[in-house]
């Protein structure tokens, strides 16, 4: 058997007495709370948490998303605010009628896409408003002709001082006569069209088209 | 040194989820082979307690960077040789008469030997070689000194040693062959490795 390296033998016999560790616990509970960190060193213990990257990812992922969302809303309420104005500005005697070029189409897929309509209640409807717009081109048409025959009397009057009052009166009777008529259409469209709609759809519509609908022409001026 | 891989690590899970008591159960695990290491490192009884206490209360403040497979015993000997060097370098810088130190004499901490030897004039040459050895050791620099009192008192692997002081199986071997050098060459120990 080989005899020990003299070295280990010495280590070996090196066995000191070590010292107590009676009460060690309690001396480093002590410690520990002598030294409990601050709120900033909380703090920043929770940040070194290994969770903390991945949460802190996923709450800036949820943040972009929220953000594009929210920008998405809000370009969308601009295109329904504009549209919903155009939509008005179509069936609106007072916005100004229609040329007859002017299309509804884009108003209506508007309106359908907003309110949801199903393809039934989208036929009925942009038939409803195709039939309106052939009745607000010709009431346009006849107030163009009423608007030149009143510049004509006016011009008359500059040039020569005086003109017919019966027959300015008359035209000044035919254009309330027209506007009154186009607001009564557009009220007819207006009926009719929310009746077709759902209560739901029926609500926002309505929503949309209130301040045309309660505020007739009012009286031209003598 | 003994090893309690499945316990530490239940016990490191517990203490990160709140479970304070399982300090306590690492304390009465551990608490006696750090003080061995931070006794015959440093040969002062009071600085090693100190010592070992400022390891236990690292531990607990660190709780949370813990990871399921963490070697707790790597971490705390890594941890107390740290602490210990750095005190080693300070007690050097501010020397002080030591309670324990062999120097003094004080014959409940200082060298014994674990057999009775049966002739006084014996005994009183193993005493002296002892002292010799504490004060060679105690010379020794940190790295060597570190490898020579883990492996042999710890009994931890060359691998394991190298996790705790950052160095490879190969460096740790080199270190442990010159820390048996050195302390031959200060004990007059004419002998083969």
């Amino acid at each position: 058997m080989p005899s020990k390296d003299p070295l280990d033998e010495l280590l070996d016999r090196w066995n000191p007495v070590h010292p107590d560790t009676s009460g060690l616990k309690r001396d480093v509970w002590r410690r520990i709370a002598a030294v409990r960190p601050g709120l900033l060193v909380q703090l920043g213990a929770w940040l070194r948490r290994p969770a903390f990257p991945l949460v802190f990812a996923a709450a800036c992922a949820l943040a972009v998303l929220a953000f594009v969302e929210w920008h998405e809303a809000q370009r969308q309420r601009q295109v329904n605010a504009e549209l919903a104005r155009q939509y008005l500005r179509v069936i609106d005697p007072a916005l100004g009628a229609p040329g007859e070029s002017d299309s509804m189409d884009r108003e209506l897929v508007w309106m359908r896409d907003e309110l949801r309509l199903s393809p039934a209640q989208y036929a009925r409807i942009r038939e409803l408003h195709e039939t309106l717009n052939s009745e607000l081109v010709a009431l346009e048409k006849d107030r163009l002709r009423v608007r030149q025959e009143t510049a004509a009397l006016e011009e008359e009057r500059r040039t020569e001082g005086q003109i017919d009052f019966l027959v300015f009166a008359g035209l000044i009777k035919v254009r309330q006569d027209l506007d009154l008529q186009s607001f009564h259409s557009m009220q007819r469209l207006v009926s009719a069209t929310a009746t077709i709609m759902t209560p739901e759809q029926r609500r926002r519509y309505l929503d949309y088209v209130q301040a045309a609908i309660s505020t007739p022409p009012q009286p031209l001026a003598d | 040194m003994p090893a309690y891989p499945a316990t530490d690590r239940a016990d490191l899970a517990a203490l990160r989820r709140g479970d304070d008591s399982a300090l306590n159960r690492i304390i009465e695990r551990w608490e006696r082979p750090l003080i061995g290491f931070a006794f015959r490192y440093l040969g002062n009884s009071a600085d090693a307690r100190d010592l070992v206490e400022e390891a236990f209360v690292r531990l607990y403040q660190n709780r949370e960077r813990f990871e399921a497979e963490s070697n707790l015993p790597a971490w705390l000997f890594t941890t107390l040789a740290n602490l210990c060097r750095n005190r080693n370098r300070w007690n050097h810088r501010h020397p002080t008469t030591g309670m324990d130190s062999s120097e003094n004499g004080d014959p409940a901490v200082s060298a014994q030997l674990r057999s009775v030897e049966p002739d006084p004039r014996a005994k009183l040459q193993h005493m002296e070689m002892l002292e010799t050895l504490e004060k060679a050791v105690a010379a020794l620099p940190h790295d060597l000194k570190a490898t020579l009192l883990l492996c042999h008192y710890e009994r931890l692997s060359h691998r394991e040693i190298g996790a705790v002081l950052g160095c490879s199986e190969r460096g740790i071997e080199t270190r442990l062959r010159r820390a048996r050098q050195q302390l031959r060459a200060d004990l007059g120990l004419n002998l083969s490795t």
